[in-house]
């Protein structure tokens, strides 16, 4: 018999919303001591099939027909007490940003401690430590005794995922739901995450379902696959049959989608730098109290980089690795400690006001959160065209210029009057590439531009932004943490680790031949590569290991 | 807008607050029409009851109608309380947006000032302030205008200094635009609305301490207002409670109509509780 069964699900949204049915006649079943990944784009219902069987749904969403059996029980028409006693002992689930699902000022030892408690209120106090200790090297926290007693912002994002799973396991529980446990991670970490969770997973004979839009973690952790799109399911089978022989052409597209698999271009140009970064440092010093030494950050030590026109340069690293915060110094939108900017020979940091406004005219900006990014109460063609304006174009001739760059990206002049709401991720960003481009810029800076988005939204923005670099003669520094993207787009990859350069090559011969250890260990935790390789024929994305 | 607008009048807060509000100004405009004549007027025998000679809120020591009183001391009430609010706005909005935008030593000394305002008790102040400027309607709006900024300037910092932080304040940068045109177009337009809310329970606080400036007897002596009255039945309140209780009563209903509207706006400014 199944762990958990769900039939003919459906679930209705609240009037207004994009469709009636968020997930429309679901069927499928996991087995204990298997792992079932629902994979989807945003939108796709998969994490509303998670919250229903935890009754977590939000208001106004409400199940409208199906079951979902778990040990004989049918979860959708239990009591509430009886479910509160399920969640947490029977099914356990843990979220996505780990930050936010810990309460910030309570230790992480007690929050663990809290969550075995409530299914065993007789628990005395010393059992209570040992055991979260015990949880604590079970998911690979090593020295428990402190870390027991730290706050969840004094942890690394993995470290904190780490206690989120421990608190998962509290009570043992038969059926795990992890929500998107490792989009909001580093790839290193998000091997480390996986491999625990697959490794818990056979230790405890649990059942899990994973929940993910990147294919390549499908491939890594999954017995099962269940693909939905548009709250429908349109494939599902046993993972190795279904990722090598897809039916469907959806999960085919979100297979090809998956960047990182053509060859890495190769040669360099042979052009003129248009930016170089002489010597480059910068160090964030916080104060945290009156006795505590203040806390310093390096963001970036002794950066050299050279960008020749019409190349493209990505700047690879995980979190904290300084490459944003080289991105905003290359715009003096951070100020660096010392070192030298040349635009095109000229030191940008000893730019008065008229002569940097005119260089960040020449060097424009597309961030990565396209939910911040643009003003929301302003109308997308009045956000475009106030850069135009700025430099002396009349409002006219800058409203055209906005609706050309808007059916340029793809979105139609009719963008021009909505609102930022209006639109999804993949096209807020396009709407900051028009707003970038209609400057007429020598150099584009993509920070983290397409991280936010779902892997098959991240190749269109990918192609646009290849096609536009084709046709301008575009320079672009390219910001990214993922190896795959660097390498469908760079000509050259540079990589860095707490602030220091650790090793600058073109893209073919960066994944061709690493030489520092440090970026092996990157290329090694890509998700889905050993799929991905054997899938191509020829090991693709190449690193020490092979 | 029509969002906001459909939020606000869902909340039974926001249309009691409103419906009050509403008659309390329509009271305020139509005074010279519902109670011709000058309030400071004898109307009949002094300490009549209410009810007595015609006057449904009975007469003050004076024989002066309490009930014009009242009608008219509403004009001055919300004259003050609104015009009092708009000039610490005025001042409160300009110095915490210039603090919070450019920060470093301007935000300093910005934040230094606001704070010698708030050590001083502010009802102290505005005392000190009417009765050396002596006591008119202008003097009470600056004085009451004076102790009411540092607050309003505190908040306004605040979410300038978050807002800019976003990434459309440095889009809008990058995009060529001048400090202020970013400063006052992107940034104060996204930081507006729990100002606009703070600005509307000052309008209250306002009202409350113009009242009890009259009631010290700190009141422009030429406008009839719900404080002076307040103050000036207190002597007589156990042989004749009408005479401060209909005045103070005003000020209770006005001030709560305020406080309604004022919840009422946070959440439907505030888009998470909109939404829901």
């Amino acid at each position: 018999m199944s762990l958990l069964s769900v039939r003919e699900l459906s679930i209705a949204l609240p009037k207004g919303a994009d469709r009636a049915l968020a997930v429309d006649g679901v069927n499928f079943e996991i087995e204990e001591n298997r792992i079932v990944c629902l994979v989807g784009e945003s939108g796709s219902g998969k994490s509303m099939i998670a919250h229903a069987i935890l009754g977590l749904l939000p208001q106004g969403v409400k199940p409208v027909a199906g079951q979902i059996g778990f040990e004989g029980r049918d979860l959708l028409s239990l009591a509430p007490a009886e479910m509160k006693t399920l969640r947490g002992a029977g099914v356990a689930m843990i979220f996505q940003e780990p930050l936010t699902a810990l309460n910030p000022l309570k230790k992480v030892g007690e929050q663990v401690a809290e969550a075995v408690r409530i299914h065993n209120p007789a628990c005395p106090a010393a059992t209570l430590t040992a055991r979260v200790e015990e949880l604590f090297i079970r998911v690979g926290l090593s020295d428990p005794a402190r870390l027991r007693k730290s706050f969840p912002f004094q942890l690394s994002g993995g470290q904190r995922q780490r206690v989120m799973i421990a608190m998962a396991l509290a009570n043992s529980p038969k059926l795990l739901i992890a929500d998107e446990p490792t989009t909001a991670l580093d790839v290193t970490t998000q091997r480390q995450i996986l491999d625990l969770i697959k490794e818990l997973q056979a230790t405890m004979g649990m059942g899990v379902l994973f929940i993910t839009h990147d294919i390549g973690v499908v491939a890594d952790i999954a017995d099962r696959v269940v693909v939905l799109k548009g709250g429908q399911v349109v494939e599902q089978g046993d993972a190795a049959n279904l990722l090598e022989a897809p039916r469907d052409s959806y999960t085919q597209m979100l297979l090809d989608a998956v960047p990182g698999r053509g060859s890495p271009r190769s040669g360099s140009l042979k052009a003129a730098p248009l930016l170089e970064v002489q010597a480059l440092n910068k160090t964030f010093v916080t104060r945290q109290g009156l006795l505590e030494p203040p806390r310093r950050v390096i963001a970036a030590d002794d950066v050299q980089l050279a960008l020749r026109e019409g190349e493209t340069l990505a700047v690879v690293g995980e979190s904290g690795s300084g490459k944003s915060t080289l991105a905003r110094m290359v715009l003096r939108l951070v100020e660096p400690d010392n070192g030298d900017i040349l635009w095109r020979g000229v030191k940008v940091r000893d730019m008065n006001r008229a002569a940097l406004r005119q260089y960040r005219r020449k060097a424009q900006i597309v961030f990565q959160d396209p939910w911040s990014s643009l003003d929301p109460r302003l109308k997308i063609g009045e956000s475009i065209l106030r850069g135009p304006v700025a430099f002396g174009a009349s409002r006219a001739e800058a409203a055209r210029t906005a609706r050309q760059w808007l059916e340029r990206v793809g979105l139609g002049g009719q963008a021009f009057d909505r609102f930022p709401h209006e639109f999804s991720g993949g096209q807020r960003q396009r709407i900051c590439i028009a707003r970038a481009l209609a400057l007429d810029p020598e150099l584009l800076i993509a920070d983290e531009a397409v991280s936010a988005l779902d892997v098959s939204v991240q190749s269109q923005v990918l192609e646009l932004l290849a096609g536009l670099k084709a046709d301008m003669g575009l320079s672009m520094l390219f910001i990214t943490h993922d190896l795959r993207v660097a390498r469908e787009i760079a000509d050259r990859i540079i990589v860095m680790q707490k602030g220091r350069i650790v090793e600058q090559n073109t893209a073919a011969d960066l994944f061709g031949n690493p030489t520092d250890p440090y970026t092996r260990n990157l290329l090694d935790a890509v998700p889905g590569r050993a799929f991905f390789d054997r899938r191509a024929g020829t090991p693709i994305l190449r690193g020490a290991a092979t | 807008m029509n969002e906001t607008l459909r939020t606000f009048l869902s909340r039974p807060a926001g249309i009691v607050g409103l419906t009050i509000l509403g008659l309390v100004c329509v009271v305020a405009l139509l005074a010279p029409v519902i109670s011709p004549g000058s309030p400071w007027d004898m109307a009949g025998m002094p300490f009549a009851r209410p009810g007595e000679g015609g006057m449904w809120l009975g007469s003050d020591t004076l024989g002066r109608d309490v009930a014009a009183g009242v009608i008219h001391g509403a004009r001055v009430s919300l004259l003050i309380g609104v015009s009092s609010t708009l000039a610490a706005l005025a001042i409160g909005v300009t110095m915490g947006a210039i603090a919070g935008f450019s920060g470093g030593i301007v935000d300093l000394i910005i934040v230094r000032v606001t704070e010698v305002f708030q050590t001083i008790p502010n009802f102290v102040l505005a005392i000190l302030l009417v009765a050396i400027l002596t006591p008119s309607l202008t003097t009470i709006i600056l004085a009451i205008a004076l102790v009411s900024w540092p607050p309003l300037a505190r908040l306004t910092r605040a979410q300038v200094m978050s807002v800019s932080r976003r990434e459309f304040v440095h889009a809008a940068r990058c995009q060529g635009q001048s400090a202020v045109s970013v400063l006052v177009r992107h940034v104060l337009p996204n930081a507006i609305s729990p100002i606009i809310v703070t600005g509307s329970l000052t309008v209250a606080a306002a009202i409350l301490i113009e009242a009890a400036l009259s009631f010290m007897g700190l009141g422009d002596p030429n406008h009839m207002s719900w404080g002076y009255m307040v103050g000036a039945g207190r002597t007589v309140i156990r042989q004749a409670w009408w005479m401060s209780v209909f005045p103070g009563l005003a000020i209770l209903i006005t001030v709560v109509a305020i406080n309604l509207v004022g919840e009422a706006l946070n959440d439907a400014l505030n888009p998470r509780i909109a939404r829901s």
